[in-house]
């Protein structure tokens, strides 16, 4: 049988340690079970990173655009800090900056946050037809992304594809009945495709939700 | 016992483990064979099966150096026993030379457990006894953005990215 010390300050909160929770960390931590190496070290650029994170959390837009500017200036190629950078001016209200911080990049050498981000931006540029592409090669692999659906589901009725539109609304209503924004769209999408009754039921069901 | 450790030097740990687990079928009280056992698991990343072993090893009576009681707090804390874990770094942390590794570790514990208040006072209490341990001030930097202690968060981060 073991006993134990009386400690103060943390270390005593650790013999109280309650169940495992794995955190939802803002920057990342490789998990509750393993843990930090004493070799391991940070680069500046992994730093600035997490820094670059921080700032966006904090809103400090222009400050994160900083610390993004200052790794693109030794690292151009840094893809990573062209999507943080790109999200922040996005986020800024500045698409076509941030357009412009996506150009050239290969659109196969970006990761799925990246590339919704460029059809994000096709989107603020009405430039549909290369964000239905993208949301919709995205959605073959993860159909269950409702919010990209629905992204995909206005993008297909602006450009009046209307049986695509329609029957991405459907699929995201089968998930989410009570979801009454998107049944307001979906009514709305078949009023213009012309299926009135259709869309008098259900805007009028959008109403009683 | 030579076998075993023929086979351990030979980078076999499958083959280790037998001849142990069959050493141990013959007399379980072989404290050398549950030590030897528990180190093989351990080194195949197998931490809940070292876990038995270990407390095996430390029932009969055997005493743990504090650099396997680091070992032993890391290997709990790979088969999510945190308490047990937390149990072994306070152990471990005893023996100054791994005082501040321990402490590190034992605060990154804690904040996985969630418990970001007593995380961040144990990185505080790390960095004011060592200010250059890197570690502790990632550590602390991210701890402080999780609890959404932004300002503070950035804070260690510029410190951190700061040439001494």
């Amino acid at each position: 049988m073991r006993t134990r010390a009386i400690v103060t300050g943390f270390i005593a909160s650790a013999l109280v340690l309650g169940p495992a929770r794995a955190a939802d960390p803002a920057v990342p931590s490789p998990s509750p079970t393993a843990a930090p190496s004493a070799e391991a070290d940070i680069s500046d650029t992994a730093a600035r990173l997490e820094l670059a994170k921080v700032l966006t959390y904090d809103k400090k837009y222009a400050e994160a655009m900083d610390v993004y500017r200052q790794i693109l200036a030794t690292e151009p190629d840094n893809l990573e800090a062209k999507i943080g950078l790109t999200e922040v001016l996005y986020w800024s209200g500045n698409s076509e900056a941030a357009a412009a911080t996506l150009k050239g990049v290969p659109e196969d050498k970006l990761d799925d946050k990246g590339k919704l981000m460029l059809a994000d931006l096709f989107v603020a540029k009405k430039d549909y037809e290369p964000a239905i592409r993208i949301f919709s090669t995205y959605l073959d692999r993860k159909p269950d992304d409702w919010a990209v659906r629905l992204k995909l589901a206005d993008v297909q009725s602006w450009t009046k594809q209307y049986p695509e539109a329609i029957a991405s609304y459907e699929a995201i209503l089968k998930a989410r009945p009570h979801d009454r924004q998107v049944r307001r769209k979906y009514g709305m999408v078949l009023s213009w495709a012309g299926q009135n009754e259709k869309a008098a039921e259900q805007l009028r069901q959008s109403l009683n939700e | 016992m030579r076998l075993a450790k023929c086979w351990l030097a030979a980078d076999r740990s499958d083959k280790a483990e037998i001849v142990l687990t069959h050493l141990l079928d013959e007399d379980p009280k072989q404290l050398w064979a549950i030590k030897l056992l528990a180190g093989v698991y351990q080194k195949t990343q197998q931490a809940a099966k070292a876990v038995p072993f270990f407390t095996r090893y430390l029932a009969l009576g055997a005493k743990l150096d504090p650099p396997a009681e680091l070992q032993l707090a890391r290997i709990y804390r790979q088969a999510s026993l945190y308490d047990d874990a937390a149990f072994y770094y306070l152990k471990a942390a005893e023996e100054p030379k791994q005082k501040m590794a321990a402490e590190v570790e034992l605060a990154d514990l804690l904040s996985w457990q969630g418990r970001y208040d007593e995380a961040v006072q144990g990185f505080r209490q790390v960095l004011a006894a060592e200010p250059a341990n890197r570690q502790a001030r990632l550590s602390l930097a991210r701890v402080l953005s999780w609890a959404g202690y932004y300002q503070e968060s950035e804070d260690e981060y510029r410190r951190l990215l700061a040439k001494p």
